[in-house]
């Protein structure tokens, strides 16, 4: 249900969703009643019946959209994602064996009013039971015809029962001011108009309040706040050739209040508008083996998609994944001064609100911080309640989107060096290397857009990080150039090796992770890094030429 | 005298040129007009054919809905909800050739809140480019590909777009939305939803609301400007149980009403509820249908309205046919003019222009088409069982070259409001007595009706059984119509003498009150897979059991049945032709 804020926001307010603080409760209260009685009954159908959790997401939003100065939208939304998981079998072997897909998610209306949330949560957890015995089956016939699995640990195990309820939300002191944010907004867009050669200019900001619950039959009863703004500021242009040249500012904060003050935004949006005039005539770069660095944020990225993917623990069970790290626990791993950890505990890094914090996963086990690597030495992988072979027992990392299976992902990752260097020490060394290798330049990676990395065995074990702002540095001291159309790839174990050095200040990226389980707030910060040997290769392209006619607002000849 | 007549003459025209300016004027008009002026004049690619027509249509929405269960409103906000969207149509060639027949992407953009013109026309620069690229390639492939095949030359001869008079009217803005909004619809839904909570059986139920106002506008490089006034309400009250053998008993009463003031007083929606739940409960209980059957039904009320507009809803609209491919899916009614097409007693009448009948206020009607074409203010289609004309926009074909003004969309026509009329008629009352008369005539012991339900995709859930010997009438349910189309039409018995307005999603039907139609077939419905029952018991009917006994509803025991075997078989009874 979407609601224009716009029309309505002075009369009536939110007061439609301002629920009385029991009410809240009562969600809860229905919840773990059904799940009771639904496993009771349903236990007695079928003894295989061994475990049973529902999971639901009550979600507010508030969106505000502008354009090159102007509103294009103001709304706000509520609705609840209703998860039953149902287990069938044992914890050594269930339906969820290896089963990527199969949630079937429902809705619950946003009302308060215990026979409307028992009929929702009855008919779902009707449908999700017969799914469970259908993939059951399904799973008990794999056995029968194909050769053992790689990996024999259990499906499930055990975790400690835990209660703990946040209190009732006050979501009348947590609405935003949405005048002030739109005043904001309109300003930054505004911005973007003022130059000619951009096509679009959009700032926009998502306040999200989420209220989770979990009840399981093992007794365990959570209930999680949390809320999370994300503005971001896009604009795009068109290089003659067709490529489409766009740039982000991404800004993330708990709530509002804490985004970045308006004149240091205008900073941002200024300096990304001249980079974008600048790209529309920078050369289109060749491909390219040599040495190259990695900005804060792009190194972020990159240790996300190349390394953190390949620590979550769950995948690992299937024979389809790479195994990168699986036999590989005490093994190094990366230089001996590098460090990660994943850390969900975390609200803050450095002065930057991280967005992969949470205090409970979506198996209910209490998130906790793992290192993952310890100089250079793998230590751990993100695990959830699925064990594999030689990892046993969930770390609270299992996550997933509203509606989804919870698998292993990543929270806030930290990339940690023991020794570093300046920026300027650093930008020397890619000098240097570049001279020794003999190339006129090297690369620095100023900004990503994000990146993918392919994990299964079918397809090549590569990695693309997509670059948006980079520049050539040239050996002989010569003046940075921007460059347009690189990507970053490459593949995982190769390129882990050739991270040679890192500088002393941490960037931090934070976004949204998209992967079997949906897509989950995550964060990365990381020094910038200096790889000795990286390799690029074109950006595929629009070729769509550039619109015809000028910008409506810029024609002299028509007005 | 001639004075008089003279000086009215220059006052009509000075407050329709003020008319035309007042909309000139008009923020959405302006913005349109300016960017759509531009692209017009100087939209051109080198050595690329430039656009001789674009029209840009515009809709300025406000929406709002209500819904409410079991006595409470689910929906977490119900103010209303404003949005814009615009479509570019644009076309590269001449009038003659421009294949605007064979394409049409369907994208639409959806404009800012805010009435800013610099981005309303950057929205429109930006899709008017992509469309025109995207158009001219489309052209010059097409004429390309036109080069390989041999067309029958009066094909050829035809023009792909008919010219038109461009019209520059303003029927009126955006219907206000009452100040109350939809709000003082609370209570009534609420008491509405309340009457399923004494069936805790019925375990999905809801009463929804929906108001739509909107205002349309189309600018034109012919010169068309015209803004015209959308407005729809729809109140639904639906409700469904799970049935013994898996099977979904779902009913539901819609309400279509062009302002929300239309629509029924409480005692009659209560009543509408309270159907519905009588039905639910009754189609719970019924006999299955067995055998086969081909003989008289009766249809009645909104039966029949779904019947006429499935049968001549979309068929009778003009197909051009295509000059580069052959086309054998596609029913030609051109052709057929002039021949029987349905039974001689009827005729169907195309009244776009009609804004009330029997003192409501009908859904369908327009005074301009999507085209901005005016259309006329009646059309027959058929008479007396022949058909006579077709429902036609700016394609021209071989048998209508002018355009008809019943453009619904890109290559969609409506009528608008269709009439059906019988002249073969018996009073309301009688028509049981004819259906019994007709069965017996060929010898049946049992006749069939098709009461007030929902008959879509040519399937009704249920229908009643008449004994002919005794009148005494019986639900049934699990059967379905074979063959059941248009020509069935060609078998009508008889109609009621009084006809009714039913009013449906920006379409209505005149009709009689109720109509037989002989041979008509059925069947029991032989579908093997149902859906198994849920096997938790209801928990709506666990607390009641709990919490003791109800003077309403007496629960059945719950099953208690092991994982996905088969449910227990009920004892049904069975009715045979």
């Amino acid at each position: 249900m979407i609601f224009n804020l716009r029309l309505r926001l002075a009369a009536i307010g939110l007061t439609c969703i301002i629920q009385p603080l029991p009410a809240q409760d009562l969600l809860m209260t229905t919840l773990t009643k059904e799940l009771n009685r639904e496993f009771g009954q349903l236990k007695k159908a079928d003894d295989r019946l061994y475990y049973m959790s529902y999971r639901v997401d009550d979600i507010t939003t508030y969106n505000i959209r502008t354009s090159f100065g102007a509103v294009s939208g103001i709304d706000s939304s509520r609705y609840r994602i209703f998860s039953p998981s149902v287990r069938l079998g044992s914890y050594q072997l269930d339906n969820t064996h290896n089963a990527g897909f199969g949630q079937f998610p429902g809705t619950i209306p946003v009302v308060n009013d215990e026979d409307i949330i028992a009929l929702a949560v009855w008919k779902n957890t009707d449908n999700a039971y017969k799914n469970a015995v259908q993939a059951y089956e399904q799973v008990l016939t794999n056995k029968k015809v194909k050769a053992a699995e790689e990996d024999s640990a259990a499906d499930f195990s055990a975790a400690a029962k835990v209660v703990y309820h946040d209190p009732p939300l006050l979501y009348a002191a947590l609405r935003p001011d949405v005048d002030a944010l739109v005043k904001n907004l309109v300003a930054y867009s505004a911005l973007l108009k003022a130059n000619p050669d951009l096509l679009a200019g959009v700032a926009n900001i998502e306040f999200k309040i989420i209220r989770k619950y979990f009840t399981d039959t093992d007794g365990s009863s959570i209930i999680e706040n949390s809320t999370s703004t994300w503005q971001s500021v896009y604009s795009i242009t068109k290089a003659s050739d067709g490529m489409e040249l766009p740039l982000f500012r991404m800004y993330y904060a708990y709530e509002p209040q804490g985004l970045p003050s308006r004149d240091s935004v205008l900073r941002d949006i200024k300096e990304m508008s001249t980079t974008l005039t600048a790209l529309r005539t920078a050369p289109v770069a060749d491909p390219f083996v040599g040495p190259a660095i990695l900005s804060g944020r792009a190194s972020g990225v990159f240790f996300h998609e190349i390394f953190g993917h390949r620590l979550e623990g769950k995948r690992m069970k299937s024979d389809f994944d790479g195994h990168t790290f699986k036999n590989k626990i005490g093994s190094p791993v990366l230089p001996s001064f590098l460090s990660i950890t994943l850390d969900p505990t975390l609200k803050n890094v450095g002065n930057t609100e991280v967005n992969g914090f949470y205090r409970y996963d979506d198996e209910g086990v209490p998130a906790q911080k793992v290192t993952a690597v310890e100089d250079g030495i793998l230590r751990s992988f993100l695990m959830t309640r699925t064990p594999i072979n030689g990892s046993n027992g969930s770390n609270g990392h299992a996550r997933t989107a509203p509606g989804g299976i919870p698998e292993s992902r990543q929270s806030n990752l930290i990339v940690k060096a023991t020794t570093s260097k300046t920026a300027a020490e650093l930008k020397e060394l890619l000098r240097k290397e570049a001279r020794k290798q003999g190339h006129e330049y090297g690369y620095y990676f100023e900004d990503v857009q994000g990146g993918f990395t392919s994990i299964g065995r079918t397809m090549p074990n590569a990695f693309n990080v997509m670059p948006v702002e980079v520049y050539k540095v040239f050996a002989d001291g010569s003046p940075d150039q921007l460059v347009r159309g690189v990507d970053l790839i490459g593949t995982p174990l190769s390129m882990f090796r050739r991270i040679v050095a890192a500088d002393n200040t941490v960037e931090t990226f934070n976004g949204m992770c998209g992967s079997g389980s949906g897509w989950v707030p995550v964060s990365a910060s990381s020094p910038a890094i200096f790889v000795d040997l990286i390799e690029t290769q074109k950006k595929s392209k629009s070729n769509e030429r550039p619109p015809v006619l000028p910008r409506p607002d810029l024609d002299d000849a028509s007005h | 005298m001639l004075k008089k007549i003279l000086l009215s003459a220059c006052s009509f025209a000075l407050v329709l040129g003020a008319g035309a300016q007042e909309l000139r004027d008009n923020f959405y008009v302006k913005v349109l007009s300016e960017e759509l002026d531009r692209n017009i004049r100087r939209l051109r690619l080198p050595d690329l054919g430039k656009p001789f027509f674009i029209s840009y249509k515009l809709r300025n929405t406000v929406s709002q809905s209500l819904r409410a269960e079991r006595g409470r409103i689910v929906t977490p906000f119900s103010g209303p909800s404003e949005t814009k969207t615009a479509s570019v149509k644009l076309l590269v060639g001449d009038y003659h050739r421009n294949f605007d027949y064979l394409f049409n992407d369907g994208s639409y953009i959806v404009l800012p809140d805010e009435n800013n013109a610099d981005e309303f026309r950057r929205v429109l620069w930006l899709e008017t480019d992509r469309a025109y690229k995207k158009t001219a390639q489309q052209y010059n492939a097409t004429m390309a590909a036109l080069k390989r095949v041999t067309v029958d030359p009066k094909e050829l001869e035809l023009h792909d777009l008919s010219r038109i008079r461009a019209e520059v009217k303003d029927l009126g803005e955006r219907p206000p939305i009452p100040r109350a909004g939809i709000e003082r619809w609370k209570p009534l839904l609420e008491k509405l939803s309340a009457l399923f909570v004494a069936y805790p059986q019925i375990t999905t139920s809801s009463c929804h609301l929906a108001v739509t106002h909107a205002e349309e506008y189309l600018v034109s490089s012919e010169g068309a400007i015209i803004r015209r006034p959308v407005s729809q309400a729809l109140l639904t009250i639906s409700a469904a149980m799970p049935g013994d053998d898996g099977t979904n008993i779902f009913e539901t009463y819609d309400e279509y009403v062009t302002r929300i003031d239309d629509l029924p007083d409480a005692t009659a929606l209560e009543a509408a509820a309270r159907g519905i739940i009588k039905r639910i409960l009754e189609r719970d209980q019924a006999s299955k249908f067995e055998g086969a059957y081909l003989g008289p039904v009766l249809f009645e009320g909104e039966s029949l309205s779904n019947l006429i507009s499935g049968f001549f809803r979309y068929s009778l609209g003009v197909n051009r046919k295509s000059i580069l491919y052959p086309d054998n899916s596609t029913t030609f009614y051109e052709d057929k003019l002039g021949q029987k097409l349905v039974a001689a007693d009827l005729s169907l009448t195309a009244l776009p222009r009609l804004k009330a009948y029997g003192g409501r206020h009908t859904t369908g009607a327009f005074d301009i088409d999507y085209d901005g074409v005016e259309p006329p203010d009646s059309l027959v289609l058929v008479r007396n069982g022949v058909l006579k004309s077709l429902l036609n926009g700016r394609t021209p074909t071989r048998k209508f070259q002018e355009p008809g003004g019943f453009a619904y969309g890109e290559r969609a026509y409506s009528a608008g409001v269709l009439k059906l009329t019988a002249d073969k008629v018996a009073p309301l009352k009688d028509m049981k007595k004819e259906l019994v008369k007709a069965a017996k005539e060929e010898g049946l012991p049992y006749a069939y009706i098709v009461r007030n339900v929902n008959v879509s995709y040519g399937q009704a859930p249920y229908l009643y059984r008449i004994d002919t010997a005794t009148l005494k009438e019986e639900l049934l349910t699990g059967f379905k119509f074979t063959n059941l189309n248009m020509r069935s039409m060609r078998r009508f018995v008889i109609a009621a003498n009084q006809l009714r307005l039913w009013n449906q999603s920006f379409y209505s039907v005149i009709c009689p009150q109720s109509m037989i139609i002989g041979e008509i077939e059925l069947e029991a419905e032989n579908s093997v897979v149902k859906a198994k029952p849920i096997i938790v018991t209801n928990p709506l009917l666990d607390k009641k059991a709990h919490s003791g006994p109800s003077g309403v509803f007496h629960p059945r025991p719950a099953h208690r049945r092991t994982s996905l075997e088969a449910a227990p078989v009920k004892t049904r009874r069975t009715s045979k032709k």
